[in-house]
């Protein structure tokens, strides 16, 4: 295989696998927060700020699948 | 497309330091900051001007979230400047590609200001700086008892059965995975700041490089996006570096429950 077509093959596919974790994270994530705020809307207001940070943490494994893609586009 | 580049370029060296683009964006950051900081309290008085309610909010919220990290109001004074400049500093440094025609201005072929924290150099240091200042601070506190927390050795000096020796031994290893887990930090934090800004830059430089008829409208709902996504990753930067060191110091202190 070409070493540019191999290039591209392993960004995409890094980039890819790399989402699916995050993804069910923050799905879970989301669904739970929205039980919470199902079974008690008064503290929505609690919830909201600590769900986003949450997800933000979640989010870090598919940044760093992200950082290495960029690295593989941009950096080698 | 425009060409993308993770190093920052260089403006000019200067003996053998090398002024870079991203070097002087942060300037150009600080010189906000300096610039709001000075309108906010021109006119302060007790009928506060917008710009007034603005950072009460902001330096409320904080002191709220380092009370409930510190559990106490002098301690949570202490670190209040520090976390307040990291705040101000990456909230305005993640906008940095919004605020308009500043990227506009080119030496030759590259733009002399660039947004800081889209490059990896600054947040390594800023991720650095504050695992560091979280290590220093319980050792300072009691030296031995947080080398304890990564050699634990006593489980294993206490054991006089073969299950207990064995048991302080899987406990000495797992002390020793929290150097690993030290380490972990700083790339966490540093790679996530940097990740998530350079992502919106890049997203927003591919979609509207992608053809003639997506160069002007089309980007516009993912630079909402990473301002959005900037917004929020300069709370969890400066919320977590809180975190570790709320963490680093109540380990030290009396009693330790965890092992």
């Amino acid at each position: 295989m070409d070493i540019e077509a191999a290039r591209l093959l392993a960004a995409g596919l890094c980039m890819g696998l790399g989402a699916i974790g995050p993804g069910v994270g923050e799905g879970i994530i989301a669904a739970r927060a929205m039980e919470a705020i199902g079974r008690n809307p008064q503290v929505t207001g609690k919830i909201i700020p600590n769900m986003i940070v949450s997800m933000a943490i979640t989010e870090s494994t598919g940044i760093y699948s992200l950082v290495i893609t960029l690295i593989i586009l941009f950096a080698l | 497309m425009e060409n993308i580049s993770l190093a920052a370029d260089n403006i000019f060296t200067f003996g053998p330091l090398h002024i870079q683009n991203a070097v002087l964006g942060s300037f150009f950051v600080s010189l906000i900051l300096i610039l709001l900081a000075v309108l906010s309290v021109r006119r302060m008085g007790i009928v506060p001007t917008r710009l007034q309610v603005a950072f009460e909010l902001l330096v409320d919220y904080m002191m709220s979230q380092l009370e409930n990290a510190f559990g106490d109001r002098k301690k949570a004074e202490k670190f209040f400047p520090l976390m307040m400049t990291l705040l101000l500093f990456i909230l305005i440094a993640n906008q940095f590609s919004v605020i308009p025609l500043v990227s506009d201005i080119v030496a030759g072929e590259t733009s002399i200001f660039a947004v800081p924290t889209a490059h990896l150099s600054l947040t390594i240091a800023m991720a650095l700086a504050m695992v560091i200042m979280a290590n220093i601070l319980a050792l300072r506190i009691s030296p031995l008892r947080y080398i304890g927390t990564f050699v634990t050795l006593g489980p294993l000096l206490a054991a006089r059965k073969p299950a207990e020796i064995a048991d302080g031994l899987v406990k000495f290893l797992l002390g020793l995975l929290n150097v690993i887990s030290e380490l972990a930090k700083v790339f966490s934090l540093s790679f996530r700041l940097f990740g998530n800004v350079f992502a919106g830059e890049v997203m927003v430089a591919v979609i509207a490089g992608l053809s003639v008829y997506t160069h002007y409208f089309v980007p516009v709902p993912f630079v909402v996006l990473s301002i959005f996504s900037g917004l929020i990753q300069a709370f969890v930067f400066v919320l977590l570096s809180v975190q570790y060191i709320a963490g680093s110091i109540a380990s030290v202190q009396e009693d330790p429950e965890t092992a």
